[in-house]
């Protein structure tokens, strides 16, 4: 009898290890956007390697699945990864965990060293300009048209900033990240002649968007948002965004800004 | 012209029309944070919508009122309640405005409110999967067992009580759940639904019913909260603004963009002159 006892005993023991770490799988989609996510950039680019960080914590084997954004919008029974804003209105999720949090800037172009910063402090201050902007980024073209201000479109943003070198445009608006990353593979002996301004108060995340019918969700969910609390507490969140940005420092703003983006999306949730 | 070559045409309109990475930027009026009055508004197309010319009927019908007192108001859409919500809690928000938005006793804070548009709602439901379900007779219970699908921020409690199950959606979702089944009933202003089918399911929409009898009268509405130290004084010139647009045309004009019966756009105006005195 002992020794059957002991024998279901050692059977729990083992099935309740088994079950602590049975990889989930999670399959997320996501677009090319180097330097964020790209299916050619060791782990997945910047975004891609922080996902990887917060899967080896929370114990999920999460897979990025690459489509194109139009794809990913029309799917409404995906998981996806971006800028929720391109996507909630088209698929309510079970959960949103924001990853990181990006600034807008505008670039422009000057070698003359004697000339003074630019400001932008309203919209009267690009009255005349042409600024150069992603295709399909633009949500309200007559507004600014009504404001005397003139957008070049692109469908590559090295093509924006080519544009911006050669003097086709004014600025160039576009995710700082992004911004620096092209301006010095493409222009590494001038990169200090692009110079940029900060969009204040403009920013959006980039998070994991678990659809509704994911099996398992809230569990996910939990051990996603433990795993990205892990990493950011003992400095794997700060050595991977170093890697691609040795300067960038995760300021108590930046936390202040991905915790704003944790309530706005799940405010009255427990979470 | 070919099957293929109208395809490959099609697919040129959708890669025109869609933004090429879900992380770029997003570039709308609200590029430069400004110092105006910022109103939080909760989505429904056509009354307010980034998809609707000037952000909707109703955003329209607030800008212009505001402006009869020199007052500039900026009007930020949100897709979600949790963010307005956000923003009336954690932000102590001017003034939010839509479907739904304030159920008084979630805050600590009080609000003054004002009806911009009185809704007529009504249940629809999708022909093919529901034809013999649904049996309305005028009461809740009549349509016990089946799944609404309600509005987030939407007061339910009538429905549980006569085991109906809720599933909470937004707007767009609500009319795909209805073609899955995974609900069989939902209500929404009629002049949503109308939008939501013209412009979202042209090619089933006659498929999408409205339930008889089941129309009922629901005022949205813009709250000013008191809490906030301009909330008294933006409530006072909206008060002011609103009335004087509903006797110089500019409120009828607004309302005949969008609705041709003349008795319905009559029947507004009595409505808000009304609630304003």
């Amino acid at each position: 009898m002992r020794k059957l006892l002991a024998l279901i005993g050692f059977i729990i023991v083992c099935n309740l290890h088994a079950l602590e770490s049975t990889d989930m799988t999670v399959v997320l989609d996501a677009n090319e956007a180097p330097p964020f996510f790209s299916a050619s950039m060791p782990h997945d680019g910047m975004v891609g390697e922080i996902i990887y960080e917060i899967s080896k914590a929370s114990n999920i084997k999460t897979i990025i699945n690459y489509k194109p954004l139009s794809r990913m919008i029309e799917d409404d029974s995906n998981n996806d990864l971006g800028n929720p804003a391109f996507f909630i209105n088209n698929q309510d999720f079970n959960s949103i965990i924001p990853i990181i949090v990006y600034h807008m800037s505008f670039y422009y172009y000057s070698n003359d060293k004697n000339k003074k910063h630019i400001k932008i402090e309203s919209l009267h201050d690009l009255k005349g300009s042409k600024i150069g902007v992603l295709k399909g980024s633009l949500i309200n073209l007559l507004f600014f048209k009504n404001q005397g201000i003139v957008f070049v479109t692109s469908y590559s943003q090295e093509s924006l900033f080519k544009k911006l070198r050669l003097k086709r445009v004014d600025y160039v608006i576009e995710v700082e990240f992004v911004g620096e990353f092209i301006i010095n593979k493409l222009f590494p002996s001038q990169k200090d002649n692009f110079k940029s301004i900060k969009i204040q108060s403009n920013h959006n995340p980039i998070a994991i968007m678990l659809a509704e019918d994911e099996k398992d969700v809230d569990i996910i969910t939990k051990k996603y948002r433990e795993g990205l609390e892990k990493i950011i507490e003992n400095g794997t969140y700060q050595r991977v965004i170093n890697k691609y940005f040795p300067e960038q420092e995760i300021t108590s703003d930046w936390l202040k800004n991905l915790n704003k983006f944790k309530e706005l999306y799940n405010f009255g949730e427990e979470l | 012209m070919t099957k293929f070559t109208l395809k490959f045409l099609v697919f040129l309109v959708v890669l025109a029309t869609v933004p090429l990475m879900a992380t770029g930027p997003r570039i709308s009026a609200h590029l430069i944070p400004t110092n105006k009055n910022e109103i939080f508004a909760l989505d429904m197309p056509p009354f307010i919508s980034t998809e609707v010319n000037r952000g909707g009927m109703l955003s329209e019908i607030v800008t212009v009122a505001f402006s009869e007192e020199k007052k500039e108001v900026a009007i930020t859409i949100v897709p979600l309640r949790s963010m307005i919500k956000y923003y009336i809690v954690q932000e102590n928000a001017l003034a939010v405005m839509g479907r739904h938005v304030v159920l008084e006793k979630e805050y600590k804070t009080t609000f003054v409110s004002f009806p911009l548009y009185l809704a007529s709602e009504s249940y629809v439901y999708y022909k093919p999967l529901n034809e013999n379900k649904i049996h309305y007779n005028g009461k809740l219970s009549s349509l016990q067992g089946l799944t609404y699908g309600a509005s987030s921020g939407e007061d339910v409690k009538a429905y549980k009580k006569e085991s109906i199950k809720v599933k909470q959606s937004r707007a767009l979702s609500m009319f795909k759940k209805l073609k899955k089944g995974s609900v069989d009933f939902i209500s929404l202003p009629k002049e949503s639904v109308k939008w939501f089918l013209n412009e979202k399911f042209s090619d089933d929409k006659k498929d999408f019913t409205f339930i008889d009898g089941s129309d009922k009268l629901n005022p949205i509405k813009i709250y000013f909260n008191l809490s906030n130290a301009k909330g008294k004084e933006l409530a006072a010139a909206f008060k002011k603004g609103f009335r004087k647009i509903t006797k110089n045309g500019k409120y009828i004009s607004i309302l005949e963009k969008y609705e041709k019966n003349p008795s319905k756009v009559k029947s507004q105006l009595n409505y808000i002159d009304k609630s304003l005195k």
